[in-house]
Order: C-alpha cells, then structure tokens, then sequence
C-alpha cells in the first residue's frame, strides 16, 4: 500500500474563520476548506461537531509555532485520531442524551473534575522535600510517613476541596432525584457516565499530571544548574583566571588552588549554610584557618570532633590556635600542618601538629614572644592551659585545651 | 612515611611491588596518578567507567584497586560490590576528591580497605597502596575524625559492644591520625609496635562495616553540638 506524504495537521492560523481547524484540516487531507466547514457546521447543530471542534483547538499545535494546550498528547498515527473521534463523539453523544438531567451532568463534571484533581495530586513526587528538614528526636521509623504529610499540605486541601465538590455532587443528585427508585436509575447512569469518563479521560489526565511534574522537576533541575553556574562563575573561573596569570609561580598556584578547594568544599558540603557557621566554635576555627591559608602558601588540614556554640568565653582558644597555627606556617618550613579539635562536655582541646624543623622550646623563652605570650599566657590568663611539644628536626606540636564552664 | 614504606616492603611474601588497577572517569586524572606511582607499584590497568572496571578487574585480578567513588552508573561503590562477589582477595582503596561523611562511610561499608582523598602526596599514595596490599586499612585524619564523631554518639538500646563502641586503645589510635600522626608515629607515641597500630585501626575499619549503627553517615555528617 503506497501512503501518500501529506502535509502535518495543524491549525491553519493564516486564514482562520475561528481558530483554523478547519482549514488546517483541508490543507491536510488536500480537500476544499468549505466542505470541511460544512461538514462541522451540520454537525454542530446536534453538539458533535462543536464539541469536536473544541477537541481539535485543544490538540492540535498551531502552524505559527504555537504550542496546543494539551500539545503533549501526541497524535501520531491514525489509530490516535480515530481513538480521538471515538472519544470526541462519544462524549457528544453522551452528553446530547443527558441533557434532561442537567443536573446530573452537572454532578458527574464536578465529580469527575474532583477525582482529577485528587488523582493529579496523588501523583508521586516528593523531590522537593528537604529529607533533612525532620528532627533528630523523631525515631526513623517515623521519617517517610512525616514526609509525606510534610511534603503535602497542599495535597491535605486539594483533596478535602474533591471531597466536598463530590459531597455537592452527591446532594444536588439526591435532591433532584427524590425518590429512591429514581435515586437507583440516577445512580446507575451516573456510574455508567463514570465508568465511561474515567475509561475515555483516566489514562490521559494521568499522563498529564506526569507531564506536570515531569516539567517542574526540570524548571526546580534549570534552577539549580543556574545557581551553581552563577557560584562556579563567581568562585572557580576567578581562580581559574587568577590560576593562568600566575603560572610561573608554583607557590601561589598552589595556594590559589587551596584556597578554592576550600571554599568549594564548604559549599558543597554545607550549601548556601556555609556562611551562617560562625555561631559554632569549629567554624570559627575554620574562619581562621580559612583566612590563614588565604595569606600563606603552608595547607592546614582541619579535623573537628563534636561541636558546640561559639562564645566570647572561647575566642582567647581561637585566637591561640590562630597563633600556633600561623607560626607553625610560618616557622616550620613545610607544606601542611594538621588541625585537630575535639569538644567533650568538660573540656575543649585543640592541637595545632606540623612535621617540620621544629625548636627547642626551653630555648626560646625571650626571643619567641609569639609562644610565650600570644599563646601560653594567653591561655593561662583565660582558664586553659597551652602544652608546647617540639624536636629539633621532628616537627612541633601545640596542645591547646580550656574546660569549659571554668572560666564561666 | 618512606621509612614505614619500607617496612611493609619488607614483610614476609610481599616483597614484589603490589599489582594495582585504577578507576577514574576522570582520564586526566587517571593518567596523572599512573605516571605517578608508575615506579613504585606495577600499574596492571586503567578503567574509565563501572562496566568496563568490573570486567578488566575480573579478568586481571590485581591485588589492589585504588578506585574513584562517584563515577556515573553506579559509581565505586558497584565495582567494589560485584568484584568482591567473585574475587574476595582484591583489596580497595578509595580515592576521592570528596570528603563527605556519607561518601566515606557508604564506600567503606561496601568493602573499601581505606580512603584517601586526591590531595595526598604520591609518597602517601604509595605507601598507603602498600598497606592496603598486605590487608591493613588505610585511614585519613579526616575518616578517623568521622569515625570519633559517628561512634561517640549516645548508644543506641540494642547496642552490641563488640560492634558499635571503639575500645579506648581504640579511641586513642583514631585521635592520634586524626591529629595528623602517621602510624609509625602513633606506634612511638603509645609505645606499641605497627603492626599493633594496624591491628587497631584494622578493626576499627570491621567496626565501620559492620556496625549496627545504620546512621553512621548521619551521625558523622551532623557533628553534634554538645
């Protein structure tokens, strides 16, 4: 069988008499506009050919680009089209044959429109529920049946709207009916218009409410890609930039690229959050090393161990970690020192350890006023204590450690 | 650490350089490493993706896989699972450039020996490729941090000692690499010998797997505030 290429059917919206289906159509099937627009005009008499003509504005995309409302149902073979005519005149047919219980009708589209909505919100998609959103005290039994009542209070109204417009349904059906006999007749039609309805339109709203979620997974998936285009932008192309013009300089590569690994880290790790940490004691620890490693080319890797919040009772600890930190940097001769900080309920401890060429610290009681001052005294002074361990060629570690509730 | 290297070298049946595959969808990086560690272990392949890593590593049964966590279709995690299915002896060392507690603990919990992040030194690398060959595990001050945080939360009911709690030797091994100490310098430090040292950390690394604690990643992720 030899199929001849015809031209796509779309709404013909160069010379329309309302919306161009009928012309759209003509082109298509290369037949003469005014028998089509007689053919719909005839039909439309008995509601059909309205009724399909409404079908086709709703369906088919128009010939200057633009999209069909319901353009995601794709038409593609004849089956698709002959399915639509079925469905378009059936319901024509079924609602020509009602029309004396308007009423029920009336309930039917209101029941119908509910149980739409109910099913559309049903629909899966929880992606926007921050998981990490639950408390901590809440068992994890618990986690997925809070989400979903989380995840959906908007579904909580949709559906107690369906539930109430289906109770109206019900209630006009009743009061038009008033006996039980008709009830019976009124309640079979009804549930064969149903029945009808959810065969012809089940599948499609379905596959609409996907197609919904399916779009505002990809907008919510655009936005995302364009926040982390507009902090690599912002954060690791200026690097990049910086990264080039000093590439004759190891050093400062090196650092540069430190001090980005850094910060990508942190926001990777703590999201847009990553700014709010100062009111815990390890991200001022962080601040510190941070800005330190920003002004000197030495690592310092950081490793905390439990947390708690930051207050001025504190700050004497951070600001010695900060000294040990930047004379390790700057006395040691080595490439990284490590950071180790562990909070107990008692005491808070931090230790500042480099593998470079380290001192002996009976002998550097005046000239090394950083040691002596900035962090024994330091400490003394505000309730801790500083324990200074350091070999000659094996490298220095500071212990640094304050009780908490001591200097309270 | 050159030094802790050679110890290794020299232990008993592990005197030939280890045979090591790499897995990165990174080639750059792949070739980067490889060029590397080329003098210090024999290098028995490369693997760009999950599928082809399952199958060259079947076919070539290297002794250690220093293998990428995130890699798209399944990541480390699925080489790792379906290698040790049929060949139990490989040994895995994961290499990431993330340091997230969930990564860690879920490539540990899979079977990983160790976990060392891109940044290390290639005398590190090495060595810890070495370890790793002779069944010890490999932490970093960073995992060992993980470890404290996650094990030191309050005990749940049915907790079983032998799995859930770290012993203080224990305890004490972890903060020592958490500070940064290598495990010779813990060994120095406590008075104990290596291999001691790698009998703490090695179980621990057990605990890790095999804990009941199936928010481990969370714990550690959410340090808490006390």
């Amino acid at each position: 069988m030899s199929r001849v290429m015809r031209p796509p059917l779309l709404r013909d919206t160069d010379r329309p008499m309302v919306a161009g289906v009928c012309a759209g159509i003509a082109t298509h099937l290369g037949v003469r506009v005014r028998w089509i627009r007689f053919g719909f005009a005839l039909s439309g008499l008995i509601g059909i050919g309205v009724l399909s003509y409404a079908m086709a504005v709703v369906l088919i995309d128009g010939a200057d680009g633009t999209r069909a409302p319901a353009s995601r149902i794709r038409l593609q073979s004849r089956t698709d089209y002959f399915a639509a005519a079925v469905v378009t005149a059936g319901t024509a047919g079924l609602i020509t044959a009602l029309a004396p219980h308007l009423v029920v009708v009336a309930a039917v589209v209101l029941l119908v429109a509910s149980l739409a909505i109910v099913v559309a919100s049903l629909a899966p998609d929880r992606s926007d529920v921050d998981r990490r959103d639950i408390p901590t005290w809440i068992p994890p039994a618990f986690h997925d049946v809070l989400r979903s009542v989380r995840g959906s209070r908007a579904l909580v109204a949709r559906t107690a709207v369906g539930v109430i417009l289906a109770a109206i349904g019900i209630l006009l059906l009743l009061l038009q009916s008033g006996s039980w006999s008709k009830l019976v007749i009124a309640s079979s039609e009804l549930a064969l218009v149903l029945a009808g309805a959810g065969l012809a339109f089940g599948p499609w709203i379905s596959r609409l409410a996907s197609d919904l979620l399916g779009e505002r997974r990809d907008r919510i998936r655009d936005r995302e890609r364009g926040e982390l285009a507009a902090h690599l932008h912002d954060s690791v192309l200026q690097t990049l930039a910086l990264v080039q013009r000093n590439a004759n300089d190891a050093g400062e590569v090196a650092r540069l690229a430190r001090v980005q690994e850094r910060e990508l880290r942190e926001w990777l790790l703590h999201g847009e959050r990553a700014t709010t940490r100062h009111d815990v004691f390890t991200g001022a620890i962080d601040a510190v090393a941070a800005e330190l490693e920003r002004a000197n080319a030495t690592a310092i890797q950081v490793v905390h161990v439990r947390d708690c919040p930051m207050d001025a009772l504190l700050q004497p600890l951070v600001d010695a970690a900060r000294e040990a930190m930047s004379n390790a940097q700057r006395h040691a001769g080595v490439d990284s020192i490590s950071v180790y900080t562990e909070v107990d309920p008692n005491e808070i401890r931090v230790f500042v350890r480099d593998r470079g060429r380290g001192f002996d610290p009976a002998a550097v009681a005046a000239d090394r006023g950083g040691i002596r001052e900035s962090i024994e005294g330091r400490m003394r002074r505000h309730g801790g204590a500083a324990v200074i361990r350091s070999e000659l060629g094996e490298g220095t570690e500071i212990e640094l450690s304050m009780r908490r509730g001591a200097s309270r | 650490m050159n030094k802790s290297m050679d110890e290794s070298r020299n232990a008993p049946g592990h005197d030939s350089l280890p045979t090591v595959f790499l897995v990165d969808d990174h080639e750059l990086f792949l070739a980067g490493v490889r060029s590397e560690i080329a003098g210090a272990v024999s290098v028995v392949g490369t693997a760009s993706d999950v599928d082809a890593a399952i199958e060259l590593i079947g076919e070539r049964v290297p002794e250690v896989v220093l293998i990428d966590v995130h890699m798209p279709n399944g990541g480390g995690e699925r080489v790792i699972r379906e290698t040790l299915a049929r060949h139990p002896a490989v040994q895995f060392l994961a290499l990431s450039v993330s340091d997230a507690p969930d990564d860690v603990i879920a490539i540990i919990r899979v079977g990983a020996r160790g976990y060392v992040t891109k940044t290390i030194a290639t005398a590190e690398l090495v060595d810890a490729i070495w370890r790793v060959r002779a069944g010890d595990a490999v932490f970093s001050p960073r995992l060992a941090g993980f470890v404290l945080d996650a094990f030191a939360a309050t005990a749940p009911l049915d907790l079983d000692p032998e799995l859930d709690l770290l012993s203080p030797r224990e305890q004490e091994v972890m903060r020592f690499i958490a500070r940064g100490y290598t495990y010779k310098e813990v060994a120095r430090e406590l008075v104990i010998s290596i291999k001691t040292v790698e009998t703490h950390v090695s179980a621990v690394l057990r605990k890790l797997q095999l804990s009941n604690r199936h928010e481990l990643a969370r714990w550690a992720t959410q340090r808490r505030i006390i």
